[in-house]
């Protein structure tokens, strides 16, 4: 079976990271808790890096 | 009648002799025309009562009121045209048919007479004026189609602009039957199934006697009443005659009536060019506009579009800052440990035993450690 990736929502990532952040920050997660969230957040800035050049280069070819 | 008389004479009863004479006179002098000074002018219901004198004689003459064109008073010089005929009661007369005015001073005198007359009617006011579609489609032409001003006028119209219909009704332009000829003219054109845009009344130069008829009551008041607008143009060179004081608009030749009533080709066509080329100057400097306008706008979204991706490189660049500050690994690399414990993380303390088997993670390397010694942290 084949399955739609899932569209990329930079404002969904944003909330998203915002969320770990907080989570974070109240100091309840465990070690584990904080690495697991830890990869979770530097995968999405590098998801909203990546998106970002994307639109950047798409708007240079506009231009 | 008894003319077997001794002495050869006849001898008439009197109604008789006024018969004879009446019959005799009339076929020898029909119709006559006769020149002199008015005089003794009465007016008794429609029947007009005059003298004409000179130096040495004088005639009565009787006519109905309608035959005059023009106001007349004593002393004008006129021409007259007439039968002679002896009235059984009231004697020698002759029986008007025309009246014409001669030299100038008379038909000045009359025409001025008139002009005051039609004033208090206001037939001249400017406000009954109307506008002669410009350029008309259909004109009315009244005029005499042997003159030089129905040439003039047709070759001027045709020279100035083509394609307009139009309706000539040949007239005398001067003389008696002129009048009645121009206002059953007047009449034929507001009678048409299709009215005319215009009605042009035109002829060439004359005396004033050839012209004074355009000075006639029944003209005037024909172009007055007129339900289409007109145009009079009669060459002439010092006074303007009634008609063309009573009519919408006039002129001063026959070609100067074509000039008015329509304009010249080319001038339209310089003037098409001329809007052409102001319209493509408009446009261009409406584009050019547009494009500077576009240039700009172009501008600030792309200042906008940088600003935008500035801003949320930034936003990104924080939320890397401060997701790397809650690095779990970063204590390590200032040389603390972590220690795990049955393959998990040890976070607080917990129990430990002798001999319990650990592993302590450094930066670069794991330990495995064996417990070989407990001691409480606040023990000595």
């Amino acid at each position: 079976m084949i399955t739609k990736t899932p569209k990329f929502n930079y404002d969904e990532t944003k909330l998203e990271l915002d969320k770990i952040l907080n989570d974070i920050r109240m100091n309840n997660l465990t070690i584990e808790e904080l690495i697991i969230q830890y990869k979770r957040a530097n995968e999405l800035i590098k998801l909203m890096n990546k998106y970002l050049k994307t639109a950047q280069n798409l708007i240079k070819e506009i231009k | 009648m008894n003319n077997s008389s001794p002495d050869n004479l006849l001898r008439f009863e009197v109604k008789e002799f006024v018969d004879y004479f009446n019959q005799t006179i009339e076929y020898a002098y029909n119709r006559i025309a006769v020149i002199g000074e008015i005089a003794n002018i009465r007016l008794r219901n429609n029947v007009i009562y005059f003298d004409l004198k000179d130096n040495e004689a004088k005639i009565n003459f009787w006519a109905y009121k309608n035959i005059l064109n023009t106001p007349i008073e004593d002393g004008m010089i006129v021409e007259v045209i007439g039968t002679p005929r002896l009235h059984p009661q009231y004697g020698f007369k002759l029986t008007a048919y025309s009246l014409k005015l001669i030299g100038e001073g008379s038909i000045k005198k009359s025409a001025e007479l008139l002009k005051l007359k039609l004033e208090k009617e206001g037939l001249f006011d400017i406000s009954r004026k109307r506008i002669i579609p410009y350029p008309p489609k259909r004109i009315g032409l009244i005029t005499s189609i042997q003159s030089a001003a129905y040439v003039d006028f047709i070759k001027v119209l045709s020279e100035r602009l083509g394609g307009i219909e139009i309706y000539v009704i040949d007239v005398l332009v001067q003389g008696d039957k002129s009048v009645d000829q121009i206002v059953g003219a007047i009449n034929r054109f507001n009678n048409m199934k299709t009215l005319t845009d215009v009605i042009v009344i035109t002829r060439g130069g004359g005396s004033p006697e050839d012209l004074q008829f355009f000075n006639s009551e029944k003209i005037v008041r024909s172009i007055s009443s007129s339900r289409i607008p007109t145009l009079v143009a009669i060459g002439h060179e010092i006074d303007q005659s009634l008609a063309e004081l009573v009519a919408d608009s006039k002129a001063s030749t026959p070609s100067n009536a074509a000039e008015l009533i329509v304009p010249d080709k080319n001038t339209i066509l310089s003037g098409l060019i001329s809007i052409l080329n102001e319209t493509e100057s408009i446009i261009r400097n409406k584009i050019l506009s547009e494009v500077e306008d576009i240039k700009i706008i172009k501008s600030e979204l792309n200042r906008s579009i940088e600003g935008f991706f500035l801003n949320e490189k930034n936003k990104i660049d924080s939320y890397d800052t401060l997701v790397k500050a809650y690095d779990p690994f970063l204590p390590l690399k200032r040389g603390y440990a972590l220690i795990k414990k049955n393959n998990n993380y040890i976070e607080r303390d917990v129990e430990f035993k002798i001999n319990d088997n650990i592993e302590i993670e450094l930066e670069s390397q794991f330990l495995g450690a064996k417990i070989n010694q407990l001691r409480k942290k606040n023990d000595n």
